[in-house]
């Protein structure tokens, strides 16, 4: 074999090993990849969290926009994101994360009416979640008393199922 | 150089090619400002609004990103432009100082895709920091003295060491180098006070600029005191950064510098890391001992009997070495060990970055002994080549801020990277 075949020979194999190696990146989440999320609740965040954003992501949309000013039309409850924290401190925007039967039981065995959210005893719903969208800032709310403060980097995700720990 | 040369040259235009991509990918991202850009930026900032700021170093690279913020705009493309263009030029003049070592066009070729190749000076072209701008007029420098034997060349070296020392004050390093270039070469020697002159020129006409700016004085007085206090303020510093690193680590490397590591809300990570190529790294390194060894091995009398006659002609034979190869192999290894011995009696805590300027000279000498090991064994050395190119791949995306996962970057560094 002449030395400018095996040249040719060396720089096409330099070139296979390149595109592996520039794919070896691993993997993060990505819209349509679904995602396991430990977050931490207490019941009274079914009414007390609240997000503003202007933007919609398809049907789902925060309840205000990011102004302070409620979203018009008003968006149906099943649409209506919420802003909560996962345990290494990841904010998702998730809606109707309440309606999930294994938080809507806990909800039930302790309903916040009437009590201080800070006897709340605290719980972490392990669910699975599809990945939406991710929204670079928005404003959120923990408790309605409260005023508005700026957030950033947060994925919507649909719940498709959650089991809580107590 | 084409023929039986295009399989080499096509693996370095792709690494060119890949360096360049690697320094203008999103170099808006972040916005906000990573690692010591603070320092620089908001200055220059100052600067604009004509209010003092104070300058831990010499004033002239924030002078030159408010010149393009005043042009441009205050934007994060426009702070970190000046780092880019000066990563570019960077590029160009190693190629031409392996080119005048080896009087080899296909070392140049190979000295400037080892440049664009190498995360070193990726990172630095994408972030408004110093160290590549010293690094570009440094090269500048002692090319023009190895290369000239007019009062130009002494003039245009002055002006560049003036610059260099400008940036950050262990740019003397390169005033000295150049001094005792010029000095040592007959036909440059009687010019050595003009390259002196120019430098000082240079840096107090920037610290005058600077203070004239804020609406102080621009004698000679304040741009001493302003010198002295800034001198003084390194002297008392105490502070050990955890990313600090002692000057003989850094050929190994021990301590890389991650200038930017931010995890975005998919999980991914997107860092910028201060890290040489490490194959260039550790090879660049022998190429200097390998220098060493030729300066040693043509004595010192022959040594000096080539420091004095200068720039020499070039060879009558494309790819011979020049007359006075050890002599001026003799000046880029002075280049090369300047900042580091200047770090060596400091008390004051050093970062691999100081280690830039040296590999920059390293780098031209790595170059041109490949390219004769290119001539005497083609297919293993285009191996070699090939496998840094692979290194550069395996690295980009911790040098060009690529998404990564988390597990994937920590696969890439050696336990005390991390």
């Amino acid at each position: 074999m002449s030395a400018d075949r095996r040249a040719w020979i060396v720089v096409a194999l330099g070139a296979l090993g390149a595109v592996a190696l520039w794919n070896w990146r691993g993997t993060w989440n990505k819209p349509g990849a679904t995602m396991e999320a430990a977050i931490t609740l207490v019941t009274s965040d079914r009414e007390d969290l609240s997000c503003g954003l202007d933007q919609a992501i398809g049907s789902l949309r925060c309840p205000y926009q990011t102004s302070g000013a409620p979203a018009t039309p008003p968006v149906d409850r099943r649409d209506r994101l919420a802003p909560y924290m996962t345990v290494s401190r990841q904010m998702l925007l998730v809606p109707a994360l309440f309606d999930q039967p294994a938080i809507a039981a806990r909800y039930q065995q302790e309903p916040p009416a009437g009590v201080p959210r800070q006897q709340l005893r605290r719980f972490v719903a392990h669910c699975r979640l599809r990945l939406i969208d991710t929204v670079d800032s928005l404003m959120v709310r923990w408790v309605p008393s409260a005023t508005w403060s700026p957030a950033s980097n947060a994925w919507v995700a649909q719940p498709t199922d959650c089991r809580v720990e107590n | 150089m084409l023929g039986a040369d295009a399989p080499l040259a096509v693996v370095l235009l792709a690494m060119i090619a890949l360096g360049l991509f690697l320094r203008v990918y999103h170099l808006g991202v972040p916005a906000a400002l990573k690692w010591d850009e603070h320092h620089y930026v908001e200055t220059a900032r100052s600067y604009l609004h004509h209010q003092y700021a104070w300058n831990d170093h010499p004033p002239l690279s924030k002078l030159i990103i408010a010149a393009f913020m005043w042009a441009l705009g205050d934007g994060p493309v426009v702070w970190r432009l000046p780092s880019l263009l000066f990563g570019l030029i960077d590029i160009a003049l190693v190629a031409a100082l392996a080119g005048r070592l080896f009087a080899s066009r296909r070392a140049a070729f190979i000295a400037a895709a080892f440049v664009a190749a190498d995360g070193f000076f990726i990172a630095y072209s994408r972030t408004a920091l110093l160290d590549g701008m010293i690094v570009g007029f440094a090269l500048a420098a002692m090319l023009c003295v190895l290369s000239g034997r007019t009062v130009w060349h002494a003039l245009a070296a002055g002006v560049c060491v003036g610059c260099a020392t400008s940036f950050k004050l262990n740019g003397l390093v390169f005033v000295a180098a150049a001094t005792a270039a010029c000095l040592c070469s007959r036909s440059l020697r009687r010019w050595t006070p003009v390259l002196l002159l120019a430098a000082a020129l240079v840096f107090y006409a920037q610290c005058a600029v600077a203070l004239i700016n804020v609406g102080r004085s621009g004698s000679i007085l304040s741009v001493i005191h302003e010198n002295r206090e800034m001198v003084r303020h390194h002297l008392s510093y105490t502070v050990v950064h955890p990313y600090s690193s002692h000057w003989y680590t850094w050929f190994l490397p021990l301590k890389p510098i991650f200038l930017r590591r931010d995890v975005g809300a998919d999980g991914s990570v997107h860092a910028l890391l201060a890290l040489g190529n490490p194959i260039l790294w550790w090879a660049a390194t022998a190429a200097v001992i390998t220098a060493a060894v030729v300066v040693i091995r043509t004595g010192p009398r022959r040594v000096w009997q080539q420091l004095t006659e200068g720039a020499g002609p070039a060879p009558a034979i494309a790819g011979a070495a020049p007359d006075n190869q050890a002599g001026m192999f003799f000046w880029v290894l002075a280049a090369w060990a300047g900042p580091i011995v200047f770090w060596i009696p400091s008390l004051r805590d050093s970062f691999i970055y100081h280690y830039m300027p040296s590999y920059a000279f390293a780098l031209p000498l790595l170059a041109g002994f490949v390219d004769r090991l290119y001539g005497r064994w083609r297919i293993p050395t285009l191996i070699a080549i090939v496998l840094v190119a692979e290194a550069t791949i395996i690295y980009a995306p911790l040098w060009g801020e690529l998404s990564i996962s988390e597990a994937a970057m920590r696969a890439r560094l050696f336990p005390g990277w991390r």
